[in-house]
């Protein structure tokens, strides 16, 4: 938020008012502008009027006075005497008694006798006037420079006998005196003929008046302007153009002083505004105030809630709306608090049982390796291990039942609830302080002892089993998933060996992770070829002959490196990928077979390797018979070796499908005979021709009697049944000389060569054919 | 008034003795305004006493008219005295009065053409021009023979005279608004050469704007150039 909602509503609102009070104070100040030059124009026309009066008045009273001299008796007498000494002292006498600027003498017919002045541009006018009447008259003229108001006055004694005219300078005097009357400043411009323009004025104002020039309503049109500029406005008026005189005037008045009338209004509307502005501010303040303040308060609320925290109520007074909405908040938070606690309840317990879930479970087990790495206690993994039996005999919805009461006895037996959790259908979880290895057995016992008694539901008791697997910490796990993960191994342990109870043992994790990861990369072997196949040649020494190869699977891993039989294929099998590497096996041994029967080894058969798997699968049987007979495979060209397991898993289907085999013709032989535990009985009815004896007994035959005594009472017994006899791990000459003499019938061992890949094989056959008895014999 | 004349006076008039039996003169005055400036042209007579010897009458006196003034300005003549105006301008003059002392006209007229007045009652007459304005004049009409006119310092004497009862001066000048009286008793030392006597008004400044009009400067400058 750039802005807060208490100062935007600020600045909308004097924005607005401000807006408005700078219209109004526009508007005003306009229309006071327009008032005051309008008042200005009207004050200018009135003072036109008073000055045209002012003028003609002042002429009036200047004939008035002309004339009351020119009638005096002693002036007329003067003129009349007619001599220029007497004239000369009697007007400028007279003259000074009017006050009088100038004066003219004119004779009737209008010639000038005598004059202050140069007066003949005016001359024209003058003999106009005289012309025409006998009476005073007055106007306005322009002599030396200066504008004068000449009036003429007839002398008459009693006839006419002369013209005598008094001239009043139209000076600053003056115009300070007409200014008092009219109240306005007054400009007189005149020019007479070729002369630059001249001004008399009330003005302080500047006036170039070189620069005014042409028509002489332009000059006082010029001059208006500049007076302008100095803020004085202006009437303009000519009062005489005629023969080359030019006069007018202009009254001015002071635009500010126009509007200073207007200032005090001005100023009371800025103070108005101010005042407005400032109350405005408070105003808006306040009320931006009382509604972003309880805002705030709910955004913090909601902020807080929004975090998770219910705690606080959002407690805003008064009764108005925000009340009403932090009530809801309340109410909303209260509601969020309620459904979050059952949410995370049912998130955390198993519903059934009202026990902590996994997820709990392991949310604390977690917290207790990391909060205390260094204090031990055990995880006691408790399976029901019938709990599918008795759901498929009771139902679900009894189990259900029982299940619950189950887990109260645990309950009561740790005593902390939420140590005891339920993780899946038929597993619980216990979290048991303090407890070792030392404590272990004593305590397993005590959990065991609680499914002694039978569960009760309605009218059934129902006898509930539960096994047992445990792992203490820290020093087994130090987090969930291991611990998880090997209370699984502990109690798969206690289950693999029958027991109800199995403590994790150091290694077992780490193999069954190996386990999952050789598991793992074999289908991707299986998918992509990443087999080989090594062939270890089998001697017979009955028929003196290279008889038949083992067919023994190498696989090379990208990720795990060379791994061997012994332990993938049992991984194999434990997964059912077996088969699928058997139909490989079977298919490129065969293919390999073809290969060397086609290069000079006619005779040489291969003998493959049968898991106790592939035995159990009807379906592998019947394949593996519709392979021999599509390739045709006849007599010692094929041996399947099988171990005793495939008859200890399920003697039955093992014998039915060995059965199958041997009556189809294929050579069959027991492999790592005299390991198992394989009876003799069973040796009896097993269909098989041959028996393998294992290594172990075969490796040190030489030096160990025992192993001496054994193979030989073996290969009797195996005479007596009719099964040839193949010794394996044959590792000297005279291992070889003992089987011999025994009546073993084939060898097999590093004496002869390792298991070899088939260019190796195909070398070393050629080696031995030719070298025969450097290998058979010391 | 300073005290110090008046008691100047008094012991003067003991020393002569009695004053209405004796002829006395009075030691020449000098009249100062209240500036100090010489009083020049001021009219002194000496009333309540009798002349010691009485002049005859002249014929005439002259109150001449020069470059629009009267010359003298002031005159001072003995009642019954014919007073001739001659007009030694070029313009012509229109003398008057209307003093009570003496009422006159003399229309415009030129050189001698004036006949002459006759000043039969004592008293000032006041002198004017009916077409200049500026020219004024006095003629003081006094009633014996006893009275002087101060000179240019301000200095006058009188003649000698008999003194009747309690005789007085009467000081006049155009710039007082009234005639200045002072007995002779309240005169200190009489026997001094000068007796100073301050008058109560100031001198008149003489005002330049009164001199000859600009329009006649004007007028006359009009005439020379066009004829």
């Amino acid at each position: 938020m750039a802005i807060s909602f208490r100062t935007r509503l600020l600045l909308i609102f004097l924005s607005l008012l401000g807006l408005t009070l700078a219209a109004t104070l526009w508007a005003v100040l306009r229309a006071t502008d327009d008032n005051a030059r309008a008042g200005a124009n009207r004050e200018l026309a009135v003072a036109e009027r008073v000055f045209d009066t002012l003028l003609v008045d002042n002429s009036r009273q200047l004939t008035d006075r002309t004339t009351l001299l020119a009638e005096d008796f002693g002036f007329k007498q003067a003129i009349a005497t007619n001599e220029e000494g007497t004239i000369l002292s009697v007007l400028a006498n007279h003259g000074d008694r009017i006050g009088a600027d100038m004066i003219v003498l004119m004779d009737p017919a209008g010639e000038v006798l005598i004059s202050t002045h140069n007066i003949d541009a005016e001359l024209a006018e003058l003999r106009e006037s005289i012309g025409r009447r006998q009476q005073a008259f007055s106007v306005l003229t322009l002599a030396d420079g200066a504008p004068y108001q000449l009036v003429m006055v007839p002398v008459q004694a009693p006839q006419l006998i002369a013209w005598v005219g008094m001239g009043f300078i139209m000076d600053e005097a003056l115009l300070e005196r007409f200014r008092g009357i009219t109240g306005t400043n007054i400009t007189l411009l005149f020019r007479g003929g070729e002369a630059s323009v001249q001004a008399f004025t009330t003005l302080d104002a500047d006036l170039p008046l070189d620069s005014l020039s042409g028509d002489f309503s332009d000059v006082l049109g010029q001059a208006t302007d500049r007076f302008s500029e100095s803020g004085w406005l202006s009437r303009q008026g000519v009062l005489k153009d005629r023969d080359g005189q030019q006069l007018g005037m202009l009254l001015s008045v002071s635009l500010q002083e126009a509007l200073a009338a207007y200032d005090s209004l001005r100023n009371q509307i800025l103070a108005i505004a101010a005042i407005a502005l400032l109350l405005a501010a408070l105003a808006t303040a306040l009320i931006a105030g009382g509604i972003s303040r309880p805002i705030n308060a709910l955004v913090v609320a909601a902020r807080r809630i929004a975090r998770g925290n219910y705690t606080q109520p959002v407690a805003l007074q008064g009764n108005n709306e925000f009340a009403v909405l932090g009530d809801t908040l309340d109410n909303m938070q209260t509601a969020i608090q309620e459904r979050e606690r059952h949410i995370l309840y049912q998130a955390q317990h198993d519903l059934l049982t009202g026990l902590p879930n996994r997820d709990e479970l392991g949310r604390v087990l977690s917290e207790r390796l990391s909060d205390q790495p260094e204090a031990p206690f055990g995880v006691i993994l408790l399976q029901l291990s019938n709990f599918d039996d008795l759901s498929d005999v009771y139902g679900l919805s009894v189990m259900d039942a029982v299940l619950p009461q189950v887990a109260s006895r645990l309950a009561d037996r740790n005593g902390e609830l939420d140590r005891v959790g339920r993780i899946s259908t038929d597993e619980f979880l216990l979290l048991i302080d303090g407890l070792t290895e030392t404590g272990a057995t004593a305590e397993a016992e005590r959990y065991l002892a609680l499914f002694d008694d039978a569960f009760r539901h309605d009218s059934l008791e129902i006898k509930v089993e539960a096994r047992l697997g445990m792992v203490f910490c820290p020093q087994q796990a130090s987090d969930y998933e291991d611990l998880m993960r090997r209370t699984h191994l502990a109690i798969s342990e206690a289950r693999h060996l029958g027991h109800s109870f199995a403590t994790y043992q150091d290694g077992q994790d780490e193999r069954h992770l190996r386990r999952i990861t050789v598991t793992n990369r074999l289908q991707h072997a299986i998918a992509e070829g990443g087999f080989q196949l090594m062939f270890q040649p089998q001697y017979s020494l009955e028929h003196q002959r290279m008889r038949s190869v083992e067919v023994l699977i190498r696989w090379n891993d990208p990720v795990l490196g060379r791994m061997f039989p012994d332990e993938f294929i049992p991984l194999a099998e434990q997964s059912g990928d077996i088969t699928l590497i058997t139909d490989w096996v079977f298919d490129e041994s065969i293919r390999q077979m073809r290969r060397w029967q086609a290069d000079g080894y006619p005779d040489l058969g291969i003998s493959v390797n049968l898991s106790a798997k592939d035995i159990l699968k009807d379906s592998f049987v019947d394949s593996l018979l519709g392979r021999i007979e599509q390739h045709g495979l006849k007599g010692e060209e094929l041996i399947l070796e099988v171990t005793e397991s495939a008859m200890m898993a399920d003697t039955e289907r093992a014998l039915k499908n060995l059965k199958r085999l041997y009556d189809a013709g294929v050579e069959l032989a027991m492999d790592d005979f005299g390991t198992g535990f394989s009876s003799l009985a069973q040796l009896k009815s097993m269909p098989v021709h041959e028996l393998k004896i294992d290594k172990a007994f075969i490796l040190n035959l030489a030096d160990d009697e025992d192993d001496q005594c054994i193979v030989r009472s073996t290969i009797e017994m195996a005479q007596q049944l009719k099964l040839t006899v193949l010794a394996e791990g044959v590792e000297n000459p005279a291992s070889i000389a003992l089987l011999e003499q025994m009546g073993c019938h084939c060898i097999q061992g590093y004496c002869l060569a390792k298991a070899l890949p088939y260019d190796e094989l195909m070398d070393w056959l050629a080696t031995f054919n030719e070298q025969r008895e450097t290998f058979l014999r010391a | 008034m300073n005290k110090g004349w008046l008691t100047g006076v008094t012991l003067m008039a003991a020393l002569l003795g009695p004053v209405s039996l004796m002829a006395a003169t009075l030691p020449t005055l000098h009249l100062t305004d209240q500036g100090g400036q010489d009083v020049g042209d001021a009219v002194v007579e000496l009333k309540g006493a009798a002349a010691v010897a009485v002049p005859p009458l002249p014929d005439e006196a002259i109150v001449d008219q020069v470059d629009i003034a009267f010359v003298p300005e002031i005159a001072v003549i003995r009642a019954g005295t014919k007073v001739r105006f001659p007009n030694s301008d070029e313009t012509r003059h229109h003398v008057y009065s209307f003093s009570e002392a003496k009422t006159f006209e003399l229309q415009l007229y030129k050189g001698n053409d004036a006949p002459p007045v006759e000043f039969d009652q004592a008293g000032l007459v006041a002198l004017g021009c009916n077409i200049h304005d500026s020219m004024r004049g006095y003629i003081y009409v006094v009633e014996g023979s006893l009275y002087g006119q101060t000179d240019a310092s301000g200095a006058v004497t009188l003649p000698a005279f008999n003194a009747e009862q309690s005789p007085y001066l009467v000081i006049w000048h155009p710039d007082m608004e009234v005639p200045f009286q002072l007995a002779i008793t309240d005169l200190a030392d009489a026997d001094a050469d000068r007796l100073e006597i301050q008058l109560p008004f100031e001198l008149s400044v003489d005002d330049p704007a009164q001199s000859p009009s600009n329009l006649y400067d004007r007028l006359q400058r009009y005439q020379s150039d066009g004829n």
